[in-house]
């Protein structure tokens, strides 16, 4: 899934999570320093760039305060880090319920439910951190890709273009842009918009999966494959892009690499599936999917 | 050429506002069909449960198109079911044959003909398959097919067990085709999921039995797939199942529905596709020693251009961009969006979204389909039925799907490889929401018009006759094989008139479950004649006709 590269994006473009957890308020003495104390331990290990140890220092946290707001988000925020956005769901479901006017939580709560494939849950979820939160970039690209990814293509576009009005460099939303317009047959603005998002981030999976479609639609196989393995290579979850690279493949003769494609396409469209069921079966909210 | 080319300069000179709302289709309001079935004497009705607590309930309602009397006019039969409650008595379930009079009148048949009773029924295919001359019948069912032989005197008789052609289990899509180019029409059967009457899946208990909230009925994911049929016809009134030896039996028990024979690569050999519901779809090539080898993947025909596997149901054919080359557009569950998949010769392209046919049918379940030209102007259109499975939608959040009924799609082709979707267009008659399953296309009262009937699940059908009063000239084609293949079926016809070139192939079997009128037709626009009429007959034989008058059904017969 390419959202699961996008949540890494994301969150190294938000505040660092060191300086966004807030202090536990104040609780009953033993009990507050040792969920202060994981958290402190976590922050450090974040800022020692090992997210996983940080994630098991907050589990631990979360045993001791299941129900405390600044646990439960740095604990979404990690788990989303390190790719793991099942767990990053059930901490931020109940977050968005508990404070249900910070736009932030529903905006994290939509890049989770991306990150595993419910497009519609994460649609309406970032609908509600913009309505709480308007004209924010982030939450206006989030929109935006997940609205790509139900193929909703000009709804996408016009929240990427009034992302693009309040950052016109942003990389993300450039690139987004781009897949938006792909998949309404604008090639040649797709074909400028990804080439400018690469300019600046030459591996960027949505920017490299944009232009790998269009160049597959104008027939430059060579380019299109390695346009695609860049995208893959920079977010191998994603599904759509290790299937047009057996396109590629295919198109260009090479039917044992086209056949390894469609495999890894096939494992990673199993996983978003199984994340899927994980969320419903854990009760978050259904998608569209027919059963 | 697209057709503001062909119009030339002096339609510029003519653009006036009402010339242009004319020239793009038809003004607010202007009649292309008209629903004739009450008129034409039509009482046939679907029956399903109400609650369509189980998916079999759902599913069903083929309808065909064929001239079971050699009049020359196309008869119609209609595929009626059972319910879970009514699947002990056959009786309860009465499929229709209705006889085409002239005049706009039909008569049912049924009893005299003795095809009313076929069980469970699903879907249907035509052939001439003893190579008498007369049409036959292949109706799937659940729990065993039928195959009624043509008596030429009005009746039919179930020749199923002695011609071994009962398949068994759960059938849906069927078509025949000589797969294997030996003159005897073999036949290709689909099937959905693996049902037992008797333990059936509870409604709403389980996470595969509800959607977007409220309890529905269960599959078809989580239910077991089954395989497919490839019946091979051994020439003496005796068919051998052969799906496996051949290599289209399905061994993944993917959920079959929607059948194709066409030979998408030009080499003379059938292929076929098949759409399967919730999964991978398949596109079967000839490798002309009786055996396929199953290529949708590298051929881009297998799941959406993001790799989404999905809800495949109808299937039409159709070379809609002139190009000679026979594309597929397959229908497909809500919120997947209808697939156009454009042959470009060594593989297929998913243009849907670039042709403009996928984001108005994002809210729609898709069935029946056909590649059509509507106004005769030499540019195949689209024609798509729609209506959910689950008539629990309507208490349901319905997200960006639409609820249980459904309108209908009409994709006018602006001949420049885009669609504009313009039922609105053309009155309620098609925009009325309906739960609609089959779709056949013909030319009911040979008026170069082409008619389109419509099997609806639990209602009465539509009998929609394109009353279009400015369509172009045309030309209807009625094929005779020699041999037994008296239908010509796998026949490309080609037509040449002016700067339009157009094919069709005559196919038993399309669309959602059902059948179309083998007679091909051709707009020709502006055209009074065609320059060429070219026939490549399926044993590889060709006919040429030239300076052929428009208007007018010609009968090509193979010498």
């Amino acid at each position: 899934m390419r959202a699961a590269a996008f949540g890494v994006a994301l969150l190294l473009a938000a505040p660092a999570f060191a300086q966004t957890v807030k202090k536990p308020a104040a609780r009953p003495e033993a009990r507050a320093e040792s969920v202060k104390a994981l958290l402190d331990l976590a922050r450090s290990q974040s800022s020692r760039r090992a997210p996983q140890a940080a994630l098991d220092s907050l589990a631990r946290a979360r045993k001791l305060a299941p129900n405390s707001e600044d646990v439960l988000s740095a604990y979404a925020q990690m788990a989303l880090a390190v790719h793991a956005p099942v767990p990053a769901i059930l901490a931020l479901e109940p977050l968005t319920r508990m404070a249900a006017s910070v736009g932030q939580y529903h905006y994290l709560y939509g890049v989770a439910l991306m990150q595993a494939g419910d497009l519609e849950a994460a649609g309406e979820a970032l609908q509600k951190a913009e309505r709480l939160e308007p004209s924010r970039v982030l939450t206006l690209i989030a929109l935006g890709l997940t609205l790509n990814g139900r193929k909703l293509h000009a709804e996408a576009k016009s929240h990427l273009v009034r992302g693009l009005d309040l950052e016109p460099d942003n990389v993300e939303a450039t690139a987004a842009l781009a897949e938006a317009e792909e998949g309404l047959g604008e090639e040649a603005a797709a074909e400028a918009h990804a080439l400018r998002a690469l300019a600046r981030e030459p591996g960027h999976a949505t920017g490299n999966l944009a232009l790998g479609m269009v160049r597959m639609k104008q027939e430059r196989y060579a380019e299109a494959r390695d346009a695609l393995a860049r995208a893959v290579a920079a977010d191998p979850s994603s599904a759509k892009g290790h299937y047009q690279l057996s396109l590629a493949y295919a198109r260009l003769g090479d039917a044992a690499s086209a056949q390894e494609q469609v495999q890894l396409y096939q494992r990673a469209l199993r996983e978003v599936e199984e994340r899927v069921r994980l969320i419903h079966g854990q009760g978050a909210p259904g998608d569209g999917m027919r059963p | 050429m697209n057709r503001a080319a062909r119009l030339g300069p002096l339609a510029l000179l003519l653009a006036t506002p009402a010339v242009l709302a004319q020239v793009a289709g038809g003004v607010a309001g202007k009649q292309l069909f008209r629903d004739v079935r009450e008129e034409a004497g039509i009482t046939f009705q679907h029956h399903s449960a109400p609650e369509k607590k189980y998916i079999v309930e759902s599913m069903a309602g083929g309808v065909a198109l064929f001239d079971y009397d050699g009049d020359g006019r196309s008869d119609i039969y209609f595929v009626d079911s059972l319910t879970v409650e009514s699947a002990k008595d056959p009786q309860a379930a009465r499929s229709a044959l209705y006889r085409n009079l002239g005049g706009g009148r039909f008569v049912d048949v049924t009893d005299k003909a003795g095809i009313g009773h076929p069980g469970w029924g699903m879907g249907v295919c035509a052939a001439d398959v003893d190579g008498d001359g007369a049409g036959d019948l292949y109706v799937t069912a659940l729990g065993g097919n039928h195959f009624y032989r043509n008596n030429r005197n009005g009746t039919f008789t179930d020749l199923t067990e002695r011609a071994g052609l009962a398949g068994g289990g759960w059938s849906t899509g069927c078509g025949f085709a000589d797969y294997d180019r030996d003159g005897h029409l073999d036949l290709f059967v689909a099937r959905y999921v693996k049902l037992d009457l008797d333990n059936l899946p509870e409604f709403g208990k389980g996470k595969t039995c509800e959607h977007r909230g409220v309890a529905v009925q269960c599959g078809p994911r989580g239910l077991p797939g089954t395989s497919d049929l490839l019946f091979h016809n051994d020439g003496d009134g005796h068919f051998t199942e052969v799906g496996e030896k051949a290599g289209v039996s399905d061994p993944r028990a993917y959920f079959g529905l929607g059948v194709a024979w066409f030979d998408y690569n030009q080499d003379g050999w059938p292929d076929l596709y098949v759409a399967n519901d919730s999964t991978p779809s398949f596109l079967y090539v000839n490798q002309k020693d009786g055996t396929f080898k199953e290529v949708a993947f590298p051929m881009g025909v297998a799941v959406s251009e993001d790799g989404a596997e999905q809800g495949g149901m109808g299937l039409a054919v159709g070379d809609y961009d002139n190009s000679g080359r026979i594309s597929v557009f397959k229908t497909n569950f809500a919120e997947e969006y209808n697939s156009l998949f454009h042959n470009d010769g060594d593989h297929f392209t998913d243009v849907s979204f670039r042709s403009k046919t996928a984001a108005v049918s994002m809210p729609f379940v898709g069935w029946g389909a056909a590649f059509f030209d509507y106004d005769n102007d030499g540019f195949l259109d689209i024609i798509a039925v729609n209506g959910h499975v689950y008539p629990q939608m309507d208490q349901a959040r319905l997200g960006a799907s639409a609820g249980y009924r459904q309108r209908k799609l009409l994709y006018r082709n602006l001949g420049d490889g885009t669609f504009e979707e313009v039922a609105a267009r053309f009155g309620p008659v098609l925009m009325e929401p309906r739960v609609s399953r089959g779709l056949a296309v013909g030319d009911l009262d040979d008026d170069g018009r082409l008619d389109v009937v419509v099997n609806d699940l639990d209602g009465r059908p539509q009998v929609l006759r394109n009353e279009l009063p400015d369509a172009g000239h045309w030309l209807l084609v009625k094929l005779e094989g020699k041999g037994r293949n008296t239908d010509a079926i796998g026949a490309v016809v080609k037509v040449r008139a002016g700067a339009l070139r157009q094919m069709r192939v005559v196919q038993s079997g399309t669309s959602y479950l059902s059948q179309d009128d083998m007679r091909r037709h051709f707009g020709l626009g502006a055209e009074q004649q065609a320059d060429s009429v070219e026939v490549l007959w399926p044993d590889g034989t060709t006919t040429k006709l030239e300076n052929v008058k428009a208007n007018q059904l010609l009968k090509i017969k193979q010498r």
